[in-house]
């Protein structure tokens, strides 16, 4: 297993289950987490390569994870995309500001996001 | 300089007349003098003649003779006449023969040249002393007949001439000195009966003068007394001339102007009379002004209390306030000393206080009921039942009084105003220290303050139940939209779902996908954009109409947000075989708004103008002007008819009601697009031409440093 490792913070698990699926057939190694608390423990714990952060999360809303996130030194160069919801006015920027390198609107389209992810962090 | 005239009347007649008479006499005595010596001079001229002639005749003999002492008595006999001053005789040759009287200087011996030839006569005058000096020749008869001797004069002779001889000269003077005393006893008599004149005519005058200026005089004086106001002399009239009727003239005047000045007195008296009343009425109109202004003041402090309530309940709408205030105002019109306001309680049989000022009343006193005795009790509710004004003069007055509440035992007299309408049943009640009835004004006072009230409580509880309502409704209404928000998201996850597995199916992530399975997987994917769309504008309306849409204000590049919305849409145009251009000029600075939104706007705009166009092309053009960035979406599709052009940016508006269902969409995109530019500080318009394109452009400053609410 030498692909790097995604961390997808999402509590939703139809979404999860696009990317799964959309991952299958790459070297990306997937792992996911249903709320912010279980996102920034994973990410301490597995120091992934790439981080896709949901912004609207239970527990840890998804900006406050970021800055969490950022706030570590292990996790502080860690890119992270920022998955916005279109519902809430100025979150891509409440995310930029918190942290995030990227980020996609969501709905998305996973293709679009796979291309985000190669660009931010390469299979290989 | 004064000119000094007599001031006496009759000097001055006097003086005027007296010279003019006096003239006259002095002239016709000198005349009647001079007339009276001429007529005196001739007779002593004739005398004298006769004398000579007769002495002539007389001595003729004794000069023939020259016989001295004959003619000597002759000379004597005609020197016997006082007159005759002096004789001389002459004879023969002019020789002196005899001579009497006063002695004759010369001539002694008359030449025989001067002897005369008839009688002459001429005035001499010797030694001071003047004489009428005749001569007369001495004639003798050469032949005398006796007839001529006896019966005729020697005149006649001597006419005859001829037969006489001249023998000597008779020289005879007359003194003159008794004529002279004569005339001069003339001129002394003319100058007594001048001086008499004189004397007369002045005592005359003076008495005239005096007869004419002592009535002027005493016209004078009354005059001078009427001057003085003594009216009541009269000048006692003594003549029926002119003088007399002066006086009568004047007694009239004086009566007439007593009379006048008696009517002005009168008429004085009269406007003496009128000022007093005039004064006395002033007062009273003083007195009445006072009184009005006292009840102007009056009524300018209710006025003053009404429009303080009203302007309580214009500023607070507050029930508690109004309450309060009505109270206050009610004590301070009424000049009593407490003011309670009770409502009555419908459900059960008591009152409730309100309102209080000026008692002290805790929560456990404030309520009235029938069963615990209040002495407000009876006319509250009476007040209230009938709605007329209750009085209680004095509250001791009455033996069975219920004992009144603590804090209101000191009040003797009570006033009850109802305050009832449809949905009001107050009772306003003054207190006072002291007993006895309420007065009219205060009463009409306190039922127009209870009017005014009933009013400004009806407002307050109509503004309390707005403003109940109103909370109800914005709550509702935050409600809603956080219910749209949740519900859109909501929705969305699934959708997410749904598009993202369809895309990965049409990507083949999952496998093949069978040819004839393409179109209507794509149908999906395409109507599941569409619904995304709708939802997400659903959204962006129901957050505007909640006043939370603010703009996310960052930087931006314009040809950023240009080429995402191309991107986008590109697969679209393709699809329809449609151009899609994009014009963005290299000189248009960084801008500053909400990206975001501008591709939302855009993405409207164009998603529109693609839905519209069934062949030909999409343009989107930006430029700046003045500081303002012009976007623009112009298209080739059916155009929009001119009179709809206003409305289209009216939500849920499209060119035609028909379009919609040909086309789809819910019309609510340009009214976002609209808000969103108006957020921006910008305006959106439309240009079209039906059936040959429209075009799209909204204006929106270059630089936006502060979003506006929508």
């Amino acid at each position: 297993m030498s692909g790097k490792s995604v961390l997808y913070v999402e509590d939703n698990e139809l979404n999860r289950k696009i990317v799964r699926d959309l991952l299958r057939r790459t070297r990306y190694r997937l792992l996911e987490a249903p709320d912010g608390e279980a996102g920034v423990a994973m990410a301490r714990e597995q120091r992934p390569d790439l981080i896709l952060m949901d912004v609207q999360l239970p527990k840890m809303s998804g900006i406050d994870a970021i800055k969490a996130l950022r706030s570590e030194p292990e996790t502080a160069g860690t890119p992270i995309i920022a998955v916005t919801s279109f519902a809430l006015s100025g979150s891509e920027q409440k995310a930029i500001e918190a942290g995030a390198t990227a980020y996609m609107a969501k709905p998305y389209s996973p293709f679009d996001l796979l291309r985000m992810m190669r660009q931010l962090a390469p299979e290989e | 300089m004064l000119t000094m005239v007599p001031r006496k009347f009759w000097l001055r007649i006097f003086w005027t007349v007296v010279p003019v008479v006096a003239g006259f006499l002095i002239v016709q005595a000198l005349m009647s003098a001079r007339t009276h010596r001429q007529l005196v001079t001739d007779e002593f001229s004739k005398r004298g003649q006769a004398i000579a002639a007769q002495l002539a005749s007389s001595v003729e003999l004794g000069v023939y003779n020259e016989d001295k002492q004959l003619l000597g008595a002759s000379i004597r006999g005609a020197l016997r006449d006082p007159d005759v001053a002096y004789v001389v005789i002459y004879g023969e040759a002019g020789r002196p023969l005899a001579e009497g009287g006063r002695p004759v200087v010369e001539p002694a011996s008359l030449p025989e040249a001067r002897i005369e030839k008839a009688l002459s006569s001429r005035q001499v005058e010797h030694s001071g002393e003047r004489f009428i000096e005749f001569r007369t020749p001495i004639t003798a008869e050469a032949e005398r007949t006796a007839d001529e001797e006896l019966f005729r004069p020697a005149s006649d002779v001597e006419r005859k001439g001829g037969s006489t001889k001249t023998i000597g000269v008779l020289r005879l003077g007359l003194s003159l000195r008794g004529v002279e005393a004569q005339t001069w006893g003339l001129l002394k008599l003319w100058g007594a009966i001048t001086a008499a004149f004189l004397v007369l005519s002045a005592t005359a005058l003076y008495t005239f003068s005096r007869r004419i200026t002592r009535p002027i005089n005493r016209l004078t004086e009354q005059a001078g007394k009427v001057a003085a106001g003594r009216l009541d002399e009269t000048i006692e009239v003594e003549s029926k001339d002119e003088i007399g009727e002066l006086a009568l003239a004047f007694n009239e005047m004086t009566r007439s102007l007593k009379q006048n000045i008696g009517d002005r007195d009168m008429a004085l008296a009269q406007l003496r009379d009128l000022n007093r009343t005039l004064e006395d009425r002033i007062d009273e109109r003083t007195a009445e002004l006072q009184e009005r202004g006292r009840a102007l003041q009056r009524s300018l402090e209710e006025v003053r209390a009404m429009s303080e309530i009203s302007r309580t309940v214009a500023s607070t709408l507050d029930l508690t306030q109004v309450l309060n205030t009505i109270s206050a105002r009610a004590v301070e019109l009424s000049s009593s000393d407490a003011c309670a306001i009770f409502e009555r309680d419908q459900v059960e049989a008591r009152l409730l206080g309100v309102a209080f000022y000026a008692i002290h009343a805790p929560s456990d006193l404030r309520t009235l009921s029938s069963s615990m005795g209040d002495p407000e009790w009876r006319p509250v509710s009476q007040a209230i039942e009938t709605g007329e004004i209750v009085q209680v003069p004095d509250l001791a007055g009455d033996a069975m009084r219920p004992e009144p509440r603590p804090g209101r035992a000191r009040f003797r007299a009570l006033l009850v105003v109802p305050i009832t309408g449809r949905n009001v049943a107050l009772a306003l009640v003054v207190y006072r220290v002291t007993p006895g009835r309420f007065d009219d004004r205060t009463v009409d006072l306190l039922t127009a303050l209870g009017n005014q009230s009933k009013v400004a409580i009806d407002n307050a509880r109509l503004f309390k139940e707005l403003e109940d309502k109103s909370r109800q409704l914005e709550v509702a209404s935050r409600h809603k939209s956080d219910f749209l928000a949740n519900v859109s998201h909501e929705l969305r996850t699934p959708l997410n779902a749904i598009l993202g597995f369809n895309e990965m199916v049409l990507g083949e992530v999952y496998g093949e996908v069978p040819a004839d399975l393409r179109v209507p997987l794509t149908d999906v994917q395409n109507s599941g954009r569409h619904l995304l769309r709708l939802i997400n504008n659903v959204l962006d309306l129901s957050k505007i109409e909640a006043g939370r849409m603010e703009l996310a204000l960052a930087d931006y590049a314009v040809f950023d947000v240009v080429e995402s919305v191309r991107h986008s849409l590109r697969s679209l145009a393709d699809e329809k075989g449609l151009d899609f251009v994009t014009e963005v000029a290299d000189d248009i600075p960084l801008a500053r708004g909400d990206p975001g939104r501008i591709t939302q706007c855009l993405m409207n705009l164009a998603g529109n103008a693609l839905k519209f166009t069934q062949q030909g092309r999409i343009v989107i053009a930006v430029e700046v002007r003045n500081d303002l960035l012009h976007y623009r979406v112009s298209d080739t599709g059916i155009g929009i008819p001119a009179d709809r052009l206003e409305t289209v940016f009216e939500e849920f508006r499209q060119g035609d009601a028909t379009v919609s269902t040909q086309f789809g969409g819910t019309g609510l995109g340009l009214s976002i697009t609209r808000k969103f530019v108006e957020m921006h500080g910008g305006r959106v318009w439309a240009e079209s031409e039906h059936g040959r394109g429209s075009t799209f452009s909204f204006a929106i400053p270059l630089r936006v440093e502060t979003g506006r609410t929508a």
